[in-house]
């Protein structure tokens, strides 16, 4: 039976399903970087790449070493050595990029992801799936197989604890993508493909003419080239392999304040919009001049300022997030010398929050911050505008420690 | 033995002993960061505990060349010098480990010498029944246990190559594996 042989003769076959369950109880284990959005869904079902690839090379090598061994690549065949071993190739890609995909699935993603998402782990099985057949095509089982396997294995994992912290998005093993502000940067994909093509390019070339020393030349030549391009696009990038994110973002305008979520959280876009017009104007009877815009995406004028919340987010939770996001960003100045006011930041936070009226500004805060503000909070409104104006103003620059009601 | 040695490529497998000692002499204390399976994110494995890897696959290299029906055969103890060539090529990786424990951590570098024996004898073991595998076996249970074997500061009772220098578990699995080494290499021999 042609099946039976099939399965019988490639281990891929039987090995990947095994592997595949150990992906789902990973990817069920460990919850995304973001369980609200639904590419950080995909990207946590895509990163058990980092398994599936070496387990994909390992059986390159194993697949690659039996026709070696055999020297059927060196035999006269009807069909060309490229197509006789590219079909066991095929095959274990095939059977890793479905298990990636059931991996995804597990997750429970919705929805389809942007290319620059899904190019990179797919690419990078490629790449090692051509390793392990060179491997395997060049050295015996024996070394092939392991060295397929753990080489693989480490070139996913040992990126991530390592430094430059760019070199990791070379990998396509992006378990750290993306929070919902974020999405994929296509210069990190463009990294991760320029490097899984040269390597695809040189084994290919390497496979297919393995005495010539211009050959080896060459593929060595398109390696540095391919690696040299991955590490130019993805050099200045952080962390992580992100970027802001570039959807539209939905909006509403409330007595002038304007809030503006991610699609994500719609549902909650009333309740966020009347929370920050109402935390607005209750901070103006205090003189304080509030932004003109709440915004979950990036600032675009000093008048906005940046917030975010959980899509299970309570009323009390949403008023603590935007007094929080008022907040004076730390300032430049505090880079070269010293901030006196540092300390200051719960006090006004909390009394930010307590102004508002919607939300208990203590919990989980300091004794002192909570007697202090509470102290302040009994206090004449001219008081306690006074007070905030100068610890805003003691924030925002280095020269002043800021009024001096505070512990 | 000139010949001996030569058919056992012992260039190549001292090459890859020297290398690793030097991975587990240089950087044993290193933390490797390495997800894990069971939740939990990364988790760092000390270099030594991987790095005697690189030894081993030279090991399974070196002894997978030659006649085989021949040595059984021989009148030369073959059998013998073959066991003493992976003594001395496991001793090189275990000064290693001397270097590790001296200079880095005394746990770590027990812990690496424990895995380097574990690993070698499981190559061993695996190599009299099924000579290509013999470096796979322990790389894929090394890999295993730093993948499935740990959750928090648990270790699995079977991931010994990611457990603590003072498991005794560990120390017991390194044992049934040299004995699993020992007989089934013997018993290649009766027949």
């Amino acid at each position: 039976m042609p099946l039976r042989s099939y399965l019988r003769a490639r281990p891929a076959m039987w090995a990947l399903p095994v592997t595949t369950v150990l992906v789902i109880l990973y990817v069920r284990s460990w919850p995304p970087a973001d369980d609200e959005y639904g590419l950080s869904h995909w990207a946590h079902g895509l990163s058990t790449v980092y398994l599936l690839g070496p387990v994909a090379a390992g059986f390159a090598a194993w697949e690659l070493g039996r026709l070696r061994a055999a020297r059927v690549l060196e035999a006269p065949n009807v069909r060309s050595p490229f197509r006789v071993a590219a079909t066991p190739l095929l095959a274990v890609v095939g059977a890793a990029w479905l298990a990636m995909l059931v991996a995804v699935l597990a997750v429970g993603v919705t929805g389809l992801p942007p290319l620059t998402l899904l190019a990179a782990p797919f690419g990078a099985v490629l790449a090692l799936t051509a390793v392990g057949a060179l491997l395997g095509a060049t050295t015996r089982l024996v070394v092939a197989v392991p060295v397929a396997f753990l080489g693989s294995y480490l070139w996913m994992v040992l990126p991530m604890g390592a430094e430059p912290l760019w070199l990791r998005h070379l990998t396509g093993h992006w378990s750290s993508c993306c929070v919902i502000g974020t999405e994929v940067a296509p210069e990190a994909t463009v990294g991760a493909l320029l490097v899984d093509l040269a390597v695809v390019a040189c084994c290919g070339l390497l496979l297919l003419r393995r005495r010539s020393a211009v050959v080896a030349g060459t593929a060595l030549l398109v390696l540095a080239v391919g690696a040299a391009g991955g590490v130019l696009s993805v050099r200045h990038l952080g962390p992580d392999p992100v970027r802001p994110r570039q959807d539209a973002l939905l909006c509403r305008t409330v007595d002038g304040v304007r809030a503006c979520v991610w699609p994500e959280h719609r549902a909650r876009l009333t309740e966020v919009s009347d929370v920050a017009a109402a935390a607005a104007n209750a901070w103006e009877t205090y003189g304080l001049t509030p932004p003109t815009a709440f915004t979950e995406g990036v600032s675009q004028a000093p008048a906005q300022v940046t917030f975010g919340f959980r899509g299970d987010a309570t009323a009390a939770d949403l008023a603590r997030s935007v007094s929080v996001a008022v907040l004076p960003p730390f300032p430049a100045c505090a880079a070269t010398s010293p901030w006196p006011a540092y300390d200051l930041q719960p006090y006004l936070a909390a009394w930010l929050v307590a102004a508002t009226g919607l939300a208990d500004p203590f919990p989980g805060t300091e004794p002192a911050v909570r007697d202090t503000v509470s102290a302040l909070r009994s206090r004449p409104v001219s008081e306690q505008a006074t007070w905030a104006h100068d610890a805003v103003a003691a924030l925002a620059g280095c020269d002043s420690a800021g009024p001096a009601v505070r512990r | 033995v000139t010949w001996w040695l030569r058919v056992r490529r012992w260039r190549a497998a001292l090459g890859s002993a020297v290398v690793s000692a030097l991975l587990v002499g240089a950087a044993g204390g290193h933390g490797v960061a390495i997800p894990t399976l069971l939740g939990g994110g990364l988790v760092p494995v000390p270099a030594a505990f991987i790095a005697p890897l690189v030894g081993v696959i030279g090991l399974a290299y070196a002894l997978e060349n030659g006649d085989h029906r021949l040595a059984a055969v021989s009148v030369r103890p073959v059998r013998g010098w073959d066991a003493a060539y992976a003594a001395v090529l496991t001793g090189v990786v275990l000064a290693g480990c001397a270097v590790c424990a001296l200079t880095s951590s005394p746990e770590t570098g027990l812990a690496g010498a424990r895995n380097t024996i574990g690993y070698a004898a499981l190559c061993l073991a695996v190599r009299a029944r099924a000579a290509t595998l013999a470096a796979v076996v322990p790389a894929a249970w090394a890999v295993a246990a730093s993948a499935m074997g740990r959750s928090g500061e648990h270790v699995a009772f079977w991931a010994w190559p990611v457990a603590p220098a003072g498991d005794a578990v560990s120390w017991a699995w390194v044992v049934i594996a040299l004995m699993a080494a020992v007989l089934l290499n013997s018993e290649r021999r009766r027949r």
